[in-house]
């Protein structure tokens, strides 16, 4: 800390400032616009004043004066979530933890990171790929999103179909609770089943609203032996849907399994010049891993299966280089929409896998009464759908058509027995939808977990929970972000 | 129709067994309004875990709810009742060639919902994790009788509150299990092990034992089991169990061969027929007493040095170096208290009675030390049971 606290009368941007200094407050409301909104562009709330802690300490000391305030808090990473779970309520204290991005310990002989919330996923991999480990989850914007926010968000991606969600890699946490003192939770150096409740999972997927998160005890892997990558298209989504099934149903455990249906590769390839075919109904991109004489039997099951269920082409890259490729294709995705469309809303939803044909057959119905083109590309192997709804905000009326058809598809996941968020959150964006999912008692049963950490309702208060708000009304006028205005991104 | 049954020597004043979810809720839900105390009871398999309830008057035992609610082997999840034993489970799933990969336990007898209660791991953890790693989904008791979901019927699935992995571990304490969704995995078409030390005259020490363990992993073999088990001359006879595809498994156990001949020590390999296995599960749950020690994997010589001095040969130490467990059968010879007391003043180590004979139950705490954020587990314990009825007194830190 950098000064005793400051008398009560002092202004708001003082009396942080006197915590973690003048340059972390921010305050001026040309430097608050970067901070209305996440990657959920499509909603803003200005914060009170903006906070950059660099530790524990200076986290708890601004909690605390948050309290003596009475203000809420919202914690924020790279903003990259797509659900608005760092949406500021208005006035609040946002807690940015940009600055926290220490490597605090790495711990091969026991397999374990210990980071700062504000590390980047992607730099636990770089720092210890040498060695050959891996830190396994992977969403797509991983070289930009934050270990604190994937852990906010129990955040997946691709390769979590075989190796598990961000739960299932952190062992150990350091939270800061809402009266400001520090919890430990869960393993301190990598031993196994800590006593007691399993907090660390309660915590993990808890949308900010347990605590703020300082430390991260995660688990890393060593890389496999070999991975083999498969490319193989399809005349249509059906036919790609049919070969999940096969794999999944022969007792295939692959790495992943991507799909992009049509309008998701001509996007792909327009903006990243792979050479895709554009004449294909659906692609499926699949990863198998392990020891290489399993990868070869695998890989080569695979195909068999690829080929009965309609394939049209089937693609092993020869190299590292030609498989980072196709990778490169399809974690750049939901980037590439602006290729075909001035704005798109994304959504994600999960179905049983073995529904993808039917599932995805109503959802282009969906989009074609509301006249609107939808893409597709998302976890297949999972049932993890990212229906991207394309439109033009523009065109007066056609932003909410799109999230109402967005809403519509959840409503299609709920129906065939699956979940309103696979990796995304619920945040802001779908807290009417939750109601849909679950039971008024599995909700109440959910709040007094969440007021066990936060009585008050102090992080996060106004995300998850469905209030009587009404899907689609906004929190806040909506102006256009700087970035947008310029150009430099597109809303949803 | 019920036999007679105790908890930790606590004798109920009733033994109930709801027949349907509804009844199960019915049961609870008037329990707690009358004030009356009350566990849940699967198969009694661990019923010496945990210390002596405070109080007992009703035990629900839940073996009637056996029921599969839902079987989808196309999306390999599985949603059953909690009073289903692993062994039924087993056999459904078996025909679908399909599996929990949760092994070990008393399968005939052990239910899920205990399995899950009891956060039961065998020696597969160390390829398909603990059940915090396959469940999805979960419907729940609260123990005011509310009935309660949390999670899903999907593999992927972040909507809400982690209710389901609160209930991993949680001894019954916070409601009864009612169903559980589990993700399954397919058969392997393949097992088999390759045991270093088969015969008497050979042995591992602890430093080969961590050596071999961390070669396995340097050379990215994927050993589903590794596990070492102490000799009266207190060196370890060492095993690791490879299963998958036929030619991955053979190639696996080739390389594990001239692994463990690098640590000069002869090498058998034994197919998946062998009663390699059936050793491990007969030592591993060895009757009381028994204590499960956790530690970081990398530490596996410091706890042998640590528990070395105070163990003799008739005490079996089984530990699992990949995993950082021992488990850990004294002989009567042994001074558990010391035993307990060395382990547990470590911060990195803990140290669980996982199987207490009556007569330590005076002086012995099952769990140790109370863990870092025991004032959070208490206050989440009494959110979900005010009133203090559910199985009170058994879990960590008298919760």
């Amino acid at each position: 800390m950098h000064a005793q606290p400051l008398a009560p009368s002092s202004s708001l941007r003082e009396r942080f400032a006197a915590v973690v200094g003048e340059r972390n407050t921010i305050t001026e409301p040309s430097d608050l616009r970067t901070y209305e909104c996440d990657g959920l562009l499509g909603y803003r709330v200005r914060p009170g004043v903006v906070v950059l802690p660099a530790n524990t300490a200076e986290v708890s000391a601004c909690v605390r004066l948050a309290r003596e305030l009475d203000l809420p808090i919202v914690p924020r990473g790279a903003g990259t979530g797509l659900s608005g779970g760092a949406l500021p309520t208005d006035g609040c204290v946002m807690i940015g933890l940009a600055r926290m991005r220490a490597i605090l310990a790495v711990d091969l002989p026991n397999r374990t990171v210990r980071v700062q919330p504000g590390v980047i996923n992607l730099d636990i991999s770089r720092a210890i790929g040498a060695d050959g480990y891996y830190y396994a989850p992977d969403p797509s914007s991983q070289s930009v999103c934050t270990i604190g926010g994937n852990v906010a968000e129990n955040s997946g991606g691709a390769h979590c179909l075989k190796y598990g969600f961000t739960v299932n890699h952190v062992l150990g946490l350091t939270l800061v609770l809402s009266d400001g003192s520090v919890a430990e939770l869960g393993s301190r150096d990598g031993e196994p089943d800590p006593l007691g409740y399993d907090l660390v999972g309660v915590v993990v997927g808890s949308e900010g609203m347990t605590g703020i998160v300082t430390e991260v005890l995660v688990r890393v892997l060593r890389t496999a032996e070999r991975t083999q990558t498969l490319f193989a298209t399809f005349p249509s989504t059906d036919e790609a849907g049919d070969a999940v099934s096969r794999i999944i149903g022969a007792g295939i455990v692959p790495a992943a399994i991507e799909m992009c249906d049509q309008l998701a590769i001509e996007a792909i390839v327009a903006a990243t010049h792979v050479d895709w075919p554009l004449d294909v109904g659906a692609l499926l991109l699949m990863d198998v891993d392990g020891v290489s004489a399993d990868v070869e039997e695998t890989a080569a099951r695979a195909q068999t299966h690829l080929r009965a269920a309609g394939a049209i082409e089937i693609r092993a890259p020869k190299d590292d280089a030609e498989r980072l490729l196709a990778w490169k294709g399809r974690k750049s995705a939901f980037a590439a929409m602006g290729r075909i469309s001035p704005n798109y809303y994304v959504q994600d939803g999960v179905i049983p896998r073995k529904q993808i044909g039917p599932v995805l057959r109503e959802i282009a119905a969906l989009g074609a009464a509301a006249g609107l083109r939808i893409a597709n590309v998302f976890h297949a192997g999972d049932g993890n759908l990212h229906p991207l709804v394309l439109y033009d905000a523009r065109i007066p009326g056609q932003e909410h058509t799109a999230e109402c058809v967005g809403g519509e598809i959840l409503r299609v996941c709920l129906r065939y027995g699956g979940s309103v968020t696979g990796e995304h959150g619920v945040g802001h964006d779908k807290a009417c939808y939750l109601g849909e999912q679950f039971s008024a008692d599995d909700l109440a049963t959910m709040m007094r977990i969440r007021e066990t950490f936060d009585p008050e309702h102090r992080f996060n208060p106004d995300k998850m929970f469905p209030t009587p708000r009404l899907c689609g009304d906004t929190p806040g006028k909506y102006v256009p972000h700087a970035t947008e205005a310029s150009g430099a991104a597109g809303r949803g | 129709m019920n036999e007679p049954l105790d908890v930790a020597g606590v004798v109920p004043a009733e033994i109930v067994m709801p027949r349907d979810l509804d009844e199960l809720a019915a049961i609870v839900g008037e329990r707690y309004a009358r004030g009356s105390t009350f566990a849940f009871v699967g198969g009694g398999t661990q019923l010496d875990l945990g210390n002596r309830p405070a109080a007992l008057d009703t035990i629900v035992r839940t073996t009637a709810l056996d029921r599969v609610i839902d079987y989808t082997p196309e999306d390999q999840t599985i949603t059953v009742e909690s009073g289903m034993t692993l062994a039924a489970l087993d056999r459904v799933l078996a025909e679908q060639g399909q599996m929990l990969p949760l092994d070990g336990g008393d399968r005939e007898r052990a239910t899920v919902g205990g399995a899950i209660a009891a956060n039961l791991a065998g020696r597969h953890r160390l390829r398909y994790g603990t059940v915090k790693d396959m469940i999805v989904g979960v419907a729940i008791v609260r123990p005011d009788g509310t009935p309660s979901r949390g999670g899903g019927k999907v593999v992927k699935n972040v909507a809400g509150f982690d209710l389901p992995k609160l209930m991993v571990g949680s001894l019954g304490t916070l409601g009864a299990i009612a169903t559980a969704t589990l993700r399954v995995y397919p058969a392997p078409e393949a097992t088999a092990f390759v045991t270093g030390a088969y015969d008497e005259d050979d042995g591992f020490v602890a430093r080969d034992v961590a050596a071999l363990s961390a070669a396995l992993v340097r050379e990215r073999l994927e050993p589903v089991a590794m596990w070492a088990s102490s000799r009266p001359d207190g060196r370890y006879r060492t095993t690791v169990e490879f299963a998958g595809s036929r030619v991955a498994v053979e190639a696996q156990c080739r390389a594990c061969e001239r692994l463990i001949a690098e640590c000069g020590v002869s090498a058998r390999i034994c197919e998946s027929d062998s009663d390699e296995g059936e050793r491990e599960t007969r030592a591993r749950y060895a009757p009381a007493p028994r204590i499960r020690i956790g530690f970081p994997p990398a530490s596996l010589a410091q706890l042998d040095d640590l528990i070395r001095p105070l163990i003799d040969g008739d005490t079996s130490v089984n530990v699992y170096p990949g995993v950082g467990i021992a488990v850990i059968r004294t002989a009567e010879s042994v001074d558990h208290g010391v035993l307990l007391a060395v382990v547990r003043k470590r911060e990195d180590m803990t140290a669980v009675v996982e199987a207490m004979p009556p007569q330590w139950a005076a002086d012995v705490d099952s769990w140790g030390n109370p863990p870092r954020a025991l004032r959070l587990m208490r206050a989440l314990k009494t959110s979900f049971d005010p009133r203090g009825l559910c199985n009170p007194g058994r879990y960590v830190g008298g919760l």
